[in-house]
């Protein structure tokens, strides 16, 4: 397989956007919970995968769409990848303060709250340790690890979303892979 | 007790064999760029038989919704009416060069009256 040539955004799809965003910014509020159901499932994963703990992506999931919300009128350009920042930002604003307060990841933002028992049960040992593993990578890189192998994004679609060029990404990409490697291997090779 | 070392040396303790870092060639069969069967060696293999076993979970954390309810949560948290940015009119904007040049026309006018005006 060669690699392909930067995917052009979806044009219909950011007009369908900018045409809700008029909508909001008329009075129609019930309008953006189209944009809510269109973005909600990627953003939550995105969170999920950059937190491993459900009750904050939840969180960081609502706060963003308030703000958002908020700053509707200020939309430049397209709406998935503005929002995307958004919630992106606030991930990584979550694990500073995570840091910060020297809050123990292992105790306090495991995965240990989700939905339902036939979920919890559900998870078997690997993923645990794969998000065990994943808690322990760099934001940068635990970030593109997530956006190419749980999101499952193009190394294009990243590059505008995240604003940086493909080599950079594959770069992260491929060194969060050896330290996943390095931690999991232990256990399972 | 002896000095003499034995004849024949002590089987050496296994030591666990970690698997062999992805190569280039992993990598760029995880990216999509090549497949499988480009990988020739056993090493390369055992690696890429990790890797599946990690992409097969990762892609079921593809596979996640979110919860039903926080959609709904947020639809009505939402405030009555999102801030309205004020559109700006473009201001007009002299720029340096523009200046200088206005400045040098202003000046090259007075000075063809002026001498026009002492002949």
């Amino acid at each position: 397989m060669t690699t392909t040539a930067p995917r052009a955004p979806d044009l219909d799809q950011a007009e369908a956007d900018q045409e809700i965003i008029t909508q909001v910014l008329a009075g129609s509020k019930d309008a953006f919970g189209v944009l809510i159901q269109r973005y909600s499932d990627p953003l939550y994963r995105h969170a999920l995968g950059m937190t491993g703990s459900p009750d904050v992506a939840e969180d960081i999931l609502q706060a963003s769409f308030i703000k958002a919300y908020q700053h509707l009128g200020e939309v430049r350009g397209r709406f998935d990848a503005w929002v995307f920042r958004i919630v992106a930002n606030s991930c990584k604003d979550w694990l500073k303060n995570i840091r910060r307060t020297h809050v123990s990841y292992e105790e306090d933002d495991q995965p240990s709250s989700f939905s339902t028992p036939e979920e919890e049960m559900d998870r078997n040992e690997l993923r645990t340790d794969l998000e065990y593993a994943l808690a322990r990578l760099p934001e940068s890189l635990r970030e593109a690890f997530v956006m190419k192998h749980v999101e499952g994004r193009s190394y294009e679609e990243m590059a505008v979303l995240l604003e940086t060029t493909v080599g950079a990404l594959k770069m992260r990409v491929h060194r969060a892979r050896e330290a996943l490697q390095a931690l999991l291997e232990e256990k399972y090779a | 007790m002896s000095d003499e070392m034995p004849d024949t040396p002590a089987p050496e303790k296994p030591v666990h064999r970690k698997t062999p870092p992805a190569t280039p060639a992993v990598q760029a069969w995880l990216d999509g760029e090549q497949p499988r069967e480009g990988l020739a060696t056993p090493d390369e293999q055992e690696t890429a038989d990790l890797w599946a076993r990690i992409n097969s979970e990762a892609e079921t954390l593809r596979k996640r919704h979110t919860p039903i309810h926080v959609q709904s949560k947020i639809l009505s948290s939402l405030p009555e009416r999102p801030a309205v940015v004020p559109v700006e009119e473009p201001r007009a904007a002299l720029s340096k060069s523009v200046a200088v040049v206005g400045g040098l026309i202003v000046l090259a006018v007075g000075a063809a009256i002026g001498f026009m005006m002492v002949r």
